[in-house]
């Protein structure tokens, strides 16, 4: 029996010394408490073995390698996108002043990526069966259907147009992809993380001169705890454009 | 299927007896294994602390007047640690007894009663020479084995009972 | 079996989670129930000392490197449960509790019925709760970006979760 004292809980690191860090690594060790998981340079070692270095750029299997009109489906884990997108969240909370603030800049970071994806999926699509819409309920069918699917994997659940106004319309997804592990707490009131996905739709429709505003909201039904709807609000002009055209 | 040792503990939290048991290794198993003594171990003190936590705990989370049933507390029966298993008894005059095992072994309390109700009743509770109090006295010196049940016919007999089970090896 | 509570325990022996899932056990205070986590928090690393000290065991460090070298060769991790040598289950009259402990310190402990004579039964079926316990914390909780580590968890999500497999 060794007379060591047990630490079931460390309070700070002074109380330890260098001796007491496990030598073999990762793992909590009970006795000796919060400090037995910390990064040294042996578990650095560890994380930065031959395995994970080979997914970055330089390697040769990485993604600037593959074709860009490749019709395969690539597939990407669900739980690294999330944690990318926790991580996009959080950054981006730290640099707002508000709940507003932090949907204007979800919003933002979508746009950009809605910009340059319009163009990949008209380019996947193909040439020839390929067109450019031209009408407002067109283009709308299209981010429901392969827009969505070519990010998402499916198609988005719903395509509704507004009762009262003539200028909105809205797509419903029942399970948006990258807040579907997100539970917001209470004090941040009606704050939807699919701002990031409005954002997208923004992008791909202002692109296709489709100016619109677009915002998330949550409504949640029974099953669908994250349901949320995504209101499209197209500018006047475009609305005098389409009467013009077709009217 | 093993038992590895068997303590008593007294109503003032002191271990007044241990035993420890050492098996042989199976491959070059000559007959049964030898029993021996070892008294200067702080292991006793960590068993009775986890002990008296976890008996606590299991008195706290069910309330005994809500069991209609059950008369008294809820009682702790075993608890596994690692590849242990303690089994416990616990007897009105708050005699703990505890006999570890292996983790293959369901339940103990048959045993467990049995030591307590034959052989400790009979060797030490009726035994006129017997204390039956081991309160370690004032002047007590280091390394001196007052306070532990040194009986050699509770001693023998445990001992023989305990092997005598199918699972002891 | 039915469960009757769910803890959850950050690696300095706070609670960071409870949830009484069915009816069973008595109703205590919030402080009494961070005593309790506090408690079982300290016999578990008591226990780790003690397992060592009964018999020649390999140490929780030589557990560890296997479960690491292990990890490194074939990149999975073997066994999710990073208890081996700490305090793993308690069986009383009228609850057994069960701890598991993850490769981070994180301690899920839940309390459920007791089931004399199906110890084997009791085991896997306690360890299929932990299995889809782990699987609901790493999404609902870790994923979550308003979630701060080794605090408190309120999402409503991992609530409607952890419901749903219990009941």
């Amino acid at each position: 029996m060794s007379d060591d004292i047990i630490l079931p809980s460390a309070t700070s690191m002074s109380t330890l010394t260098i001796s007491d860090v496990s030598r073999t690594g990762f793992g909590y060790n009970p006795s000796v408490g919060t400090a037995s998981n910390s990064i040294t340079s042996e578990t650095s070692n560890i994380l930065l073995n031959r395995k994970t270095i080979s997914l970055t750029p330089t390697s040769a299997n990485s993604i600037y390698d593959k074709n860009v009109s490749s019709k395969k489906i690539t597939e990407i884990s669900l739980s690294s996108l999330s944690f990318l997108f926790c991580e996009i969240v959080n950054w981006s909370h730290k640099n707002s002043k508000g709940i507003q603030d932090l949907e204007t800049r979800l919003n933002g970071l979508g746009y950009q990526i809605g910009q340059r994806f319009l163009e990949l999926t008209k380019l996947r699509e193909g040439f020839k069966n390929s067109k450019r819409e031209i009408r407002i309920i067109e283009v709308l069918q299209f981010i429901h259907g392969s827009f969505w699917k070519s990010i998402f994997g499916r198609a988005a659940n719903d395509l509704e147009k507004s009762q009262d106004v003539s200028n909105e319309y809205m797509i419903i997804d029942n399970a948006p992809l990258v807040s579907r592990f997100i539970s917001i707490p209470k004090d941040y009131g009606n704050l939807n993380c699919s701002a990031f996905m409005a954002g997208i739709i923004e992008g791909a429709l202002d692109s296709a001169s489709f100016q619109a505003d677009v915002t998330a909201h949550s409504v949640p039904v029974d099953g669908y705890p994250s349901r949320t709807v995504f209101l499209i609000k197209f500018h006047e002009s475009l609305m005098v454009r389409e009467s013009l055209r077709f009217g | 299927m093993t038992i590895y040792s068997f303590y008593i503990f007294d109503r003032h939290c002191n271990c007044i007896y241990n035993r420890e048991f050492t098996h042989l290794d199976h491959a070059n198993a000559s007959g049964v294994g030898q029993v021996n003594k070892n008294n200067d171990s702080n292991a006793s003190k960590l068993l009775f602390g986890i002990l008296y936590s976890l008996k606590t705990i299991s008195a706290k989370l069910i309330d005994s007047e809500s069991e209609a049933e059950t008369a008294v507390a809820n009682a702790l029966k075993s608890f596994t640690i690692g590849p242990y298993r303690a089994h416990y008894l616990e007897s009105l005059t708050r005699l703990k007894f505890v006999l570890v095992s292996d983790d293959n072994i369901d339940n103990l309390q048959a045993i467990l009663w049995e030591l307590y109700s034959v052989y400790y009743i009979r060797n030490v509770v009726h035994n006129g020479l017997s204390p039956i109090e081991f309160k370690q006295s004032d002047d007590f010196k280091e390394n001196e084995t007052v306070g532990k049940i040194s009986n050699s016919g509770f001693i023998t007999e445990t001992d023989q009972f305990l092997q005598s089970l199918r699972f002891f090896n | 079996m039915k469960v009757y509570s769910i803890y959850i325990l950050n690696k300095a022996g706070g609670l960071i989670y409870q949830n009484d899932v069915n009816p069973g056990l008595t109703k205590l205070t919030a402080n009494d129930y961070l005593v309790l986590a506090g408690t079982l928090h300290g016999v578990h690393a008591i226990a780790s000392k003690l397992s060592i000290n009964i018999d020649g065991m390999e140490s929780h460090q030589e557990s560890t490197a296997n479960a690491n070298s292990a990890l490194l060769v074939s990149g999975r991790s073997q066994d999710a449960n990073n208890n081996k040598s700490g305090l793993q289950s308690i069986e009383t009259d009228l609850f057994n509790l069960y701890v598991f402990q993850t490769l981070t310190g994180i301690k899920f402990i839940i309390i459920t019925s007791p089931n004399p004579g199906e110890l084997k039964k009791s085991y896997d079926s306690a360890n299929e709760v932990f299995k889809q316990l782990y699987i609901v914390y790493s999404d609902y909780v870790m994923k979550d970006p308003f979630y701060s580590l080794d605090m408190p968890i309120k999402s409503f999500l991992f609530d409607t979760k952890v419901k749903e497999f219990v009941t």
